[in-house]
């Protein structure tokens, strides 16, 4: 019994594995020659060598320019006719503007794997400022002094903002990578019928450019809250996220005249040979102001002259630690709040006339405001802070150091450069221009909705501090959003939480 | 023998010598010949990608630096000696500074941890539970099974938005009756980390006890109904027969479904993602991405220890579970 099935499994065994080995052998051949056909004789695509697209003459060269998917998909064709109709640029170059990834780390991560590659187009980038000095120190962009011609570095350090300018520059030796495209800065919107009708009247006294303290907000703030039927006096952003890092707890420390470095000197390094000021006293009291907005509590302390218990408190929720952008804008634009920190986007859609906006709008009833201030520049305690403080936000033009056609890239960069253009993208875009001399030009202020608020937005435009951007930045601004929220949530004090900072940021700089 | 000469050379060369060699393999070493292909392919897009993170794991890369430095195993030394935490988001640790309960909810080793264990052990209870009544007949149980089944189907991200808006500050609706009683933070749930890591495992409980009872029920279903009709005549309880013949043969099937489970639960980070954050609740996979872009060598050493625990834990289950594993 045994040896007979012995025999038989060897007898079944020996035809099943030559034919299945034959078989095997067979259908290998054939799935591989099917999976090379794409190789081997399959369409390569669009033919020549696919570096010209879209050329249409032998003198034609085309530019390629990563540029911003919503402005690429709202009015791709109309920027690209102001390059030539506004900015005079040649009708032999041509500009495809090309969309990057939505999110912005997302479009940081690509271009970095791109440029590490070596590759050669895109020719141009669109870069945010927040990390735009991560690739100047990297070295993975063109220097614009050796590429570009005096006139064009001219007319950059002479009317371009300078604090957004700098975003683009080497630390080091103040060379230009970047040309700036459009900035944005957060400035304090508020409903102009309410505090109207609580007492106040913002036109006579020049809310609008002449930034006040944070003493005299917070009262106008809690009587309006007091005296209307709104929910919430203040609506900002202290999530634990990048946004209060860098830019609402930058804000409010610097109005205090403090500065997570130092000074504005030292905002993109010497990392590890920078001082680390968090554990001083402008910032820590600056969020002791914080949790008294939030809580109320009493708080005995006093610096410079000014004391924390004569603000008043109760102004914001606690909802304001889970905030971010859009949930903090939301009881605003639906008109609930008295105030609310933001940037020029909500502006231009709270400011939409509420008859004719798809979502709810305040219209006419919308004014703005520079952020307030507790310490005025002379009394601040570290270099370049003090006074009204705003974040910076904004996108800056690069270029690709391995492109073969830097002269055309260096033509686009000219026409891009013409204030008629940044004028036209104001309109098509809202997106503000670099130039200080533009926010008062009559073509600004006729801009519907934001030309109105052109006279704050300039005023805030020359009082921005930058992110402090370097290679550690991203491991430094999760741990400041972290005890910046805790401190200001109240889980421990102002003093502990920024101990606990300075011990982190000074670790992480000697990493 | 002349016919044997007259064919000899038709069989001989290599193709020949192959054959023959491969006709005189036992069935075993066959079978491993034929697996071969299979063990390339593997090692190509499982083994391959793992020695190239360990290798990553060895070089010093940063944001700002294009060149790699090799350095060994100092990232390796470094994470475990707390050297690594500052560059961890917010005031994460790899290992706990002490056995506070603050320390132990920072460390990202033990609150996935936690996460798992806490989470595997409700999911197999209430899996267990759900399994036991969807085995019994009765009317309806058709729909019943697909009720239990929809959380599974909810996709991450769509299931961490439905948490995150039911615990959120503004709108969430949750919070203040779970407050009341203690077992969240009033304000600022979200950002709390024992908070957050409770309404975590509660979320991927209620996703994921539906796979732990389809798995289940899988296993009660093999089981021969005869087995009951003797300890029906033996005079048994229900309770002993669940002790003496449910549960002894459903326990391997368990065993696989906690295996499996585990496996998953060590490697979360889209749920946490969506509901609180990396910062608020720190586990191992949400180090690996949270550093990938800027440190990728810190990344790799992050990811390829996550592994090696996941590893370790598998094999202690396989050990545990002995010849009824897998």
């Amino acid at each position: 019994m045994s040896e007979g099935n012995s025999s038989d499994d060897r007898r079944r065994s020996s035809v099943s594995r030559r034919r299945f080995v034959t078989a095997a052998g067979a259908a290998g051949v054939v799935a591989g020659l099917a999976g090379c056909a794409n190789f081997v004789g399959g369409d390569s695509g669009n033919g020549a060598d696919g570096t010209q697209t879209g050329s249409s003459g032998q003198d034609s060269t085309t530019v390629q320019w990563a540029f911003d998917p919503t402005a690429v998909q709202e009015n791709g064709e109309d920027i690209r006719r102001a390059l030539h109709e506004l900015g005079g640029l040649s009708d032999d170059i041509t500009v495809d503007l090309i969309q990057p990834a939505e999110e912005t780390q997302a479009r940081q991560e690509n271009i970095t794997r791109l440029l590490r590659a070596g590759e050669n187009s895109p020719d141009m980038f669109l870069m945010d400022n927040g990390w735009t000095n991560t690739f100047i120190q990297a070295g993975l962009i063109e220097n614009l002094n050796e590429m570009v011609d005096d006139e064009i570095l001219s007319t950059v350090d002479e009317e371009f903002f300078d604090g957004f300018t700098s975003t683009a520059r080497n630390p080091g030796s103040g060379d230009l990578y970047g040309i700036p495209m459009f900035a944005s800065f957060p400035a304090m919107l508020y409903r102009k019928d309410l505090v109207e009708k609580a007492g106040y009247s913002p036109e006579e006294n020049n809310w609008a450019t002449e930034p006040m303290t944070w003493e005299k907000w917070s009262h106008i703030t809690a009587d309006t809250l007091d005296n209307t039927d709104v929910d919430h006096g203040w609506t900002t952003q202290w999530d634990v996220y990048e946004g209060t890092a860098c830019c609402t707890f930058n804000e409010v420390l610097s109005s205090w005249g403090g500065a997570y470095f130092g000074g504005r000197e030292n905002l993109f390094g010497p990392v590890g040979d920078r001082p680390v000021t968090v554990d001083s006293e402008p910032v820590i009291q600056s969020l002791n102001m914080m949790h008294r907005f939030v809580h109320g509590e009493e708080v005995g302390t006093e610096y410079n002259g000014i004391k924390i218990n004569e603000m008043a408190g109760d102004i914001a929720s606690t909802d304001i630690l889970g905030w971010n952008e859009n949930p903090s804008f939301a009881p605003f634009r639906e008109g609930n709040a008295v105030m609310h920190r933001n940037w020029p986007y909500a502006i231009a859609l709270s400011g939409r006339d509420p008859e004719e906006a798809a979502e709810p709008a305040l219209g006419e009833n919308l004014g703005t405001m520079p952020i307030p201030y507790a310490v005025s520049e002379e009394d601040a305690e570290f270099q370049g802070t003090g006074g009204t403080t705003s974040a910076l936000g904004g996108w800056h033009a690069t270029v690709n150091p391995n492109s073969d056609k830097q002269d055309a890239t260096v033509e686009v960069i000219r026409a891009m450069l013409d204030p008629e253009f940044q004028l036209e993208l104001l309109s098509l875009q809202g997106w503000l221009p670099p130039r200080s001399e533009l926010f008062g030009s009559d073509e600004a202020q006729n801009v519907p909705v934001m030309g109105q608020f052109m006279d704050t937005l300039q005023v805030i435009g020359e009082n921005v501090m930058p992110r402090p951007v370097t290679a550690v930045w991203p491991d430094q601004s999760s741990a400041i959003a972290e005890q910046a929220n805790s401190a200001v949530a109240g889980d421990m004090s102002s003093t502990n939480a920024m101990a606990s900072l300075q011990t982190t940021l000074e670790k992480i700089e000697q990493s | 023998m002349s016919a044997e000469t007259s064919r000899e050379p038709r069989s001989s060369g290599p193709l020949t010598a192959v054959m023959r060699w491969m006709e005189n393999l036992s069935d075993t070493q066959f079978a491993y010949l034929l697996l071969t292909p299979v063990f390339v392919l593997l090692g190509a897009v499982a083994l391959y990608p793992l020695l190239r993170t360990f290798e990553l794991s060895l070089y010093l890369t940063q944001l700002g630096q294009t060149e790699w430095t090799f350095i060994g195993f100092r990232h390796y030394i470094e994470l475990f000696t707390g050297q690594k935490d500052p560059i961890l988001p917010g005031s994460t640790t790899f290992l706990p500074r002490s056995l506070a309960l603050s320390d132990i909810l920072s460390s990202a080793l033990l609150v996935t941890i936690i996460f798992s264990v806490v989470g595997v052990l409700f999911e197999t209870v209430i899996g267990l539970g759900q399994a036991l009544v969807l085995d019994q007949d009765f009317h309806g149980r058709r729909w019943a099974r697909a009720a239990i089944i929809i959380p599974w189907a909810v996709p991450i991200v769509i299931q961490g938005m439905m948490f995150f808006l039911m615990f959120n500050s503004s709108i969430g609706f949750l919070t203040p009756p779970l407050a009341e009683l203690g077992i969240l933070a009033p304000t600022n749930t979200l950002n709390d980390t024992a908070s957050s890591l409770f309404i975590v495992i509660v979320a991927d409980i209620w996703k994921t006890s539906a796979f732990m009872a389809l798995l289940i029920l899988a296993g009660l279903q093999s089981i021969n109904r005869d087995l009951y009709d003797v300890a029906k005549v033996a005079g048994a309880s229900k309770w002993q027969q669940f002790k003496f013949i449910t549960f002894p043969l459903i326990l391997p099937t368990i065993g696989v479904a906690v295996l499996f489970r585990t496996i998953q639960a060590m490697r979360v980070y889209g749920l946490i993602d969506a509901v609180a954050g990396c910062e608020t609740v720190p586990s191992l996979s949400c180090m690996v991405v949270t550093t990938f872009l800027h440190r990728q060598g810190t990344s790799a050493a992050i990811a390829f220890t996550t592994a090696a625990i996941i590893g370790a834990i598998v094999m202690g289950l396989i050990a545990w579970q002995g010849e009824d594993a897998i």
